[in-house]
């Protein structure tokens, strides 16, 4: 099981290589959804790399508005042993 | 001839085969009891590891069972299309801009509604389950006429795509007759969509698109392209390799993905629906497979 820290380095090394921005200019609470730096048909590529991050699935239809909205929201929601999505 | 009064012809045409041709799909299939796992439900050609070792380290009866998840997939992911398509349909129901194809959405709306009947059967009856959706969509602010266009753009993609794998896979004599029986009657019905989505789709273009400026035109290109790309995803589950008892899923998915072989399938696949996006002038180059 990866701890919050290495969670936290993964999922942000994933959204520098995916999304649009810098490395200075993306902080655990940017908001990559709403400033378009990951596009929401890019989510579905995000939660598969969540998934095996994680070791385990993701329930989707549990899924609720803004469970993705930064690293520190993903990281609460998804990290295993989150209840993902709230 | 107007391209309004080309598109009133069509519509016009269309309802009248969607009257004549109605399928109903409580009656149209014969539904064995069980099946076998260990036939071909899914051409192995068109499997997504095709050409991958894993694929050629598995001996037939592994490769059919990995076909039966293969089939559960792409069923499962044409069940979320249509699911979205029918909302989208409802909403766009003799609204202002979309009047005039009235008639012939609620053919399109109720035949969406219908294919559903028979990929939710097959899923249900032999796998107890539906893979779930990945995809989710955003919120977001549109130029005026954006949105309408990129949910049709969007609908004629993702059923482009689909109707060669169901044209294939109809003709396909290696695999089990309740799904070539359920591909034949997706493509027959498809057939008349896709009239409809392409020249409906180049209406919407010529009405909404000398008002977006550069910056709307190049976003929504990109939507697209992306829209194909995660499109084309969802046929490489890492799902379906773990039902199959492969290791490894999300790196096989990867693998199977990134594959020379698999972006050749995609580029021919994906090929005369993107050069007629192409020379309609709605994308400017076809996207990367």
């Amino acid at each position: 099981m990866k701890s919050a820290a290495d969670f936290r380095a993964a999922l942000r090394e994933w959204i520098l290589q995916h999304g649009k921005v810098a490395p200075a200019e993306l902080l655990d609470d940017t908001p990559i959804i709403e400033r378009r730096i990951v596009s929401s048909v890019q989510v579905m590529d995000l939660i598969l790399f969540l998934e095996e991050l994680r070791g385990a699935p993701i329930d989707v239809e549990r899924l609720k508005p803004g469970a993705f909205r930064s690293i520190d929201v993903i990281t609460a929601n998804f990290q295993v042993g989150a209840s993902h999505g709230t | 001839m107007s391209p309004a009064s080309q598109l009133a012809g069509i519509v016009a045409r269309l309802c009248t085969a969607s009257q004549k041709q109605r399928i109903d799909p409580y009656s149209e299939l014969d539904w064995p009891e069980t099946l076998e796992r260990e036939q071909w439900f899914f051409s192995p050609e068109l499997v997504s590891l095709a050409g991958h070792p894993r694929w050629e380290a598995l001996d037939t009866p592994a490769r059919q069972r990995l076909s039966f998840f293969e089939a559960l997939n792409f069923f499962s992911l044409n069940i979320h299309g249509e699911r979205w398509l029918v909302a989208g349909l409802a909403a766009r129901l003799y609204t202002q801009s979309h009047g005039a194809v009235s008639p012939y959405l609620h053919h399109f709306l109720d035949e969406e509604n219908k294919h559903m009947v028979y990929f939710g059967g097959f899923c249900t009856r032999y796998a107890g389950k539906i893979y779930p959706e990945k995809k989710l969509p955003f919120a977001r602010e549109f130029a005026p006429g954006e949105e309408d266009f990129l949910f049709f753009a969007k609908v004629l993609l993702f059923e482009e795509l689909v109707d060669v794998y169901n044209q294939r896979m109809a003709a396909d004599e290696r695999l089990v007759p309740i799904v070539r029986r359920i591909h034949l009657l997706h493509h027959k019905e498809e057939q008349r969509h896709l009239v409809f989505g392409r020249q409906y789709l180049s209406e919407l273009f010529a009405r909404h698109a000398p008002e977006w400026s550069a910056a709307v035109l190049a976003g929504l290109r990109e939507t697209l392209d992306q829209y194909l790309a995660a499109t084309w995803r969802e046929y490489y589950n890492p799902e379906v390799y773990r039902d199959a008892g492969l290791a490894d899923p999300y790196e096989l998915a990867r693998q199977a993905f990134a594959a020379e072989q698999a972006r050749a399938l995609r580029r021919e696949v994906a090929a005369p629906c993107l050069a007629r996006l192409v020379e309609s002038g709605i994308l400017e180059r076809e996207p990367a497979p």
